[in-house]
Parts: C-alpha cells; sequence; structure tokens
C-alpha cells in the first residue's frame, strides 16, 4: 500500500534516474525475489529465472518512463507481467505449465508466513483458480497490492480486480475451508 | 535477498546516466495537441473557411470540430499514458479508443451528406493537405512516444496518429466545401487511414526493436 511520497522503491528509483548506480543494486536486491515468484504465475520456475533478468533490462530501457511520485512496484509488475506474455507467445510450446507444489513460488516476506502445510494448500488450490484470479490474488495477498494498485498491473479497473479477488475468495474458501480466511478482498 | 547478476548489473552501470523522467501524460498530450492545433489553424487560414459555413449554422458547423478536438485530446492522453508501464488504459478502454475515431468521422459525414450541398468526389488535395497538417504534431509524438516506453506501442502508435489525424481533420473540414460521403469517407477519412497504418507501423517496429 503504497501513498504518494512514502514510497521508498520509488526514492530509489528517482536516485537510479539521476545517476546513482548502486541504487539499481538496491532496487534488485530489494523486489528480486518478488518479482521472480510474480514470473512464476505464468512460466515455470527455471524460466522464470530468466525472466527476472530480462524484466531488469527492460525496466533499464523504461527508466525515463518512471515518475518517482507514482508507486514504484505496479510500474515494475507491468513491466514485468509484460515480458512474461511476451515470453509466453515466444515459447508457449516450449513451456510445460506443469507446475508441481515443489516448484511452487515461495511468497516473499509482506505477509505473514502462514505454516508450511497451509501454504503448499494454499498454492496448489492457486494453481486450480483462472490466470486472471490467480494474479490478482497474488498480487494482494502476497504482494500486498491495493485494487487499485493491481488494476494498474493487470491493466484492468480496480472493480473488475474486486470481482475477481471475490470469486477466487469463493472458490478458495471452498476449496481450503475456512483456513483461507476472509480478508480475501484488496481494499 | 538475489545476487545481481553480473551482466545485468554491468547493464545498470551502462545504463546509469542521469535521465529526466517523462513529463506526465497530459502535459505531453497538451504540447501534441497544440501544435496539432497550431497546423490546423495555418491550414484553414491559408484556405479561408469554407464558402457554405453560414448555411450549416452552428451546429453541423462546429459541433464536428468540438467532436474531434475532444476525441484527439483524449486519444492523445491515452497514448501518453500507454507510455508509462502501470498507468495505460485497460484493454476495454483501448477497444473504446481504436473505434472513436472512425465513428466521428463515419457519422459527422453521414450528417453533413444529409444537408446536401457540394459534391467533390476523389479530389485527393485535401488527402495531401491533412497529412502536412497532421505531419508536425505526429513528430513531436514519435519524439515523445520514444523517450516514453509504451508496453502496447502498436496501440500508442494507433492513438497518437489518430489523436493528431483527427485535428488535422477538423481543419478541413472547416476549409473544404464538399458535402457528399465519398469525399469525407475516401479523403478527409483517408488522411486518418494514412496515419493509422503508419502509426500502427511504427509502433510494431519499436516492439520488435525492444524484443530483440
Amino acid at each position: 500500500m503504497t501513498t504518494e511520497g512514502e514510497d521508498p522503491l520509488a526514492a530509489l528509483m528517482a536516485r537510479y534516474q539521476a545517476g546513482d548506480a548502486a541504487a539499481f543494486d538496491e532496487i534488485y536486491r530489494l523486489t528480486a525475489d518478488s518479482v521472480e515468484a510474480f514470473l512464476r504465475q505464468w512460466t515455470s520456475p527455471s524460466a522464470a529465472k530468466d525472466l527476472v533478468q530480462e524484466t531488469y533490462l527492460r525496466m533499464l530501457q523504461a527508466r525515463r518512463s518512471f515518475r518517482p511520485e507514482l508507486p514504484f512496484r505496479p510500474w515494475l509488475y507491468s513491466i514485468a507481467r509484460h515480458v512474461a506474455q511476451d515470453a509466453r507467445r515466444t515459447y508457449a510450446r516450449r513451456w510445460s505449465k506443469e507446475v508441481g507444489v515443489d516448484e511452487l513460488p515461495e511468497p516473499p516476506s509482506p505477509v505473514a508466513e502462514p505454516d508450511v502445510l497451509m501454504r503448499d494448500r494454499l498454492f496448489a488450490a492457486l494453481e486450480k483458480l483462472p490466470p486472471d484470479q490467480r494474479e490478482a490474488v497474488w498480487l494482494s495477498r502476497v504482494e500486498g497490492m491495493t485494487s487499485v494498485e493491481i488494476g494498474k498491473v493487470v491493466g484492468a479497473s480496480p472493480g473488475a480486480v474486486k470481482v475477481r479477488i471475490h470469486r477466487a475468495g469463493i472458490k478458495l474458501r471452498e476449496w481450503l475451508g475456512s483456513d483461507f480466511g476472509t480478508e480475501s478482498e484488496a481494499s | 535477498m538475489s545476487e545481481i547478476p553480473e551482466t545485468l548489473r554491468a547493464a545498470a552501470r551502462a545504463s546509469s546516466t542521469p535521465v529526466r523522467p517523462v513529463w506526465p501524460p497530459a502535459g505531453r498530450a497538451a504540447v501534441v495537441l497544440a501544435l496539432a492545433a497550431a497546423a490546423a489553424a495555418v491550414l484553414v487560414f491559408v484556405r479561408g473557411f469554407r464558402p457554405d459555413a453560414e448555411s450549416l449554422g452552428t451546429g453541423l458547423m462546429w459541433f464536428p470540430i468540438a467532436l474531434r478536438l475532444a476525441a484527439a485530446a483524449w486519444l492523445l492522453l491515452l497514448a501518453m499514458r500507454e507510455g508509462m508501464p502501470g498507468e495505460g488504459p485497460t484493454a476495454p478502454v483501448r477497444r473504446v479508443a481504436m473505434l472513436c475515431a472512425p465513428l466521428i468521422v463515419v457519422l459527422t459525414a453521414e450528417w453533413l451528406a444529409q444537408h446536401g450541398g457540394r459534391s467533390v468526389g476523389l479530389h485527393f488535395l485535401c488527402l495531401r493537405n491533412g497529412l502536412l497538417a497532421a505531419a508536425p504534431a505526429v513528430g513531436v509524438f514519435a519524439w515523445l512516444a520514444a523517450r516514453a516506453y509504451p508496453l502496447h506501442p502498436i496501440f500508442a502508435g494507433l492513438a497518437g496518429a489518430l489523436g493528431s489525424g483527427l485535428v488535422a481533420d477538423a481543419a478541413l473540414r472547416l476549409y473544404c466545401p464538399a458535402t457528399d460521403r465519398l469525399h469525407a469517407l475516401a479523403v478527409h477519412g483517408g488522411v486518418l487511414v494514412v496515419l493509422a497504418i503508419v502509426g500502427a507501423l511504427a509502433g510494431g517496429f519499436r516492439s520488435s526493436v525492444l524484443r530483440r
């Protein structure tokens, strides 16, 4: 939940735009794991590793297009999503999307870690969701983004994002029981 | 915490020359719109107002112009927003945007044709004039778009070209005395078609360059 002027990643990006190369290293350190986990929504784990690098290379190309008063993560994740979609179009036949529970993404830190068993169940259930609902839930629950921020990443209105999360929440509650909780909707 | 790969670190060092962030989308769109309007005004100044302006009445004369300018401003704003990842329009908005320029041209051509008047047919001077009037705005738009990072470059190219083209089309409508559908659609509409093709090709080229 980024608010204007409080986004440390946006401040780092502003430093990079101003010529501070070390700021890029810091951005990478703080975001690469999350970006990789996000990319695994569309690809195999090995492909996601390659796409992380491609995402940051494109971020370098796109560096002028970031305005520091805007939140950083929707900007970065929309580039990552685009990289994944490009790659999917190019390599669709090569990738098998049969991802086992062991290969499923590790959740990054922003939310409280559920126990391992619950996590595996949650990720297995996420895999069964339609892609648009899965990424909305991922960005909401794992990345902690608001529906406005998610809408920016996925190119949908905040209302459409809320509907996706709501529908996904109904399914997840059905599959996981009350363990999934009730706070499935982004603000 | 991931270690940054050496190739990426080197690329980051190579790209670390200071850059100025792009202006806000509304500011960039306003620049292109102002330039397009200035070129259109010059065209109308040189050619003079259409002789049947009075008989058309205020509504038929000026409403289509206002509609074109409003649509042009919207399209240019969308094109500029598209240049900032995470700020681009949603897919439904992109679809509506692509329909709005042809709809405006067709509907207002039909409205004018019902008024009756002078039939000019395929007189292609308007095509040349329209393209010349749109060229400066298209050029500046291309420069601004190249400095940004459109995730859907073909849409950005189309929207920018159509936005600039609608302003030029407004100028054609202000000076050209033709009221027939053939001229309005094939020649005036042709300006938009040519610009749309150029915009889409430029966007496609940009897309392929970025993917290499």
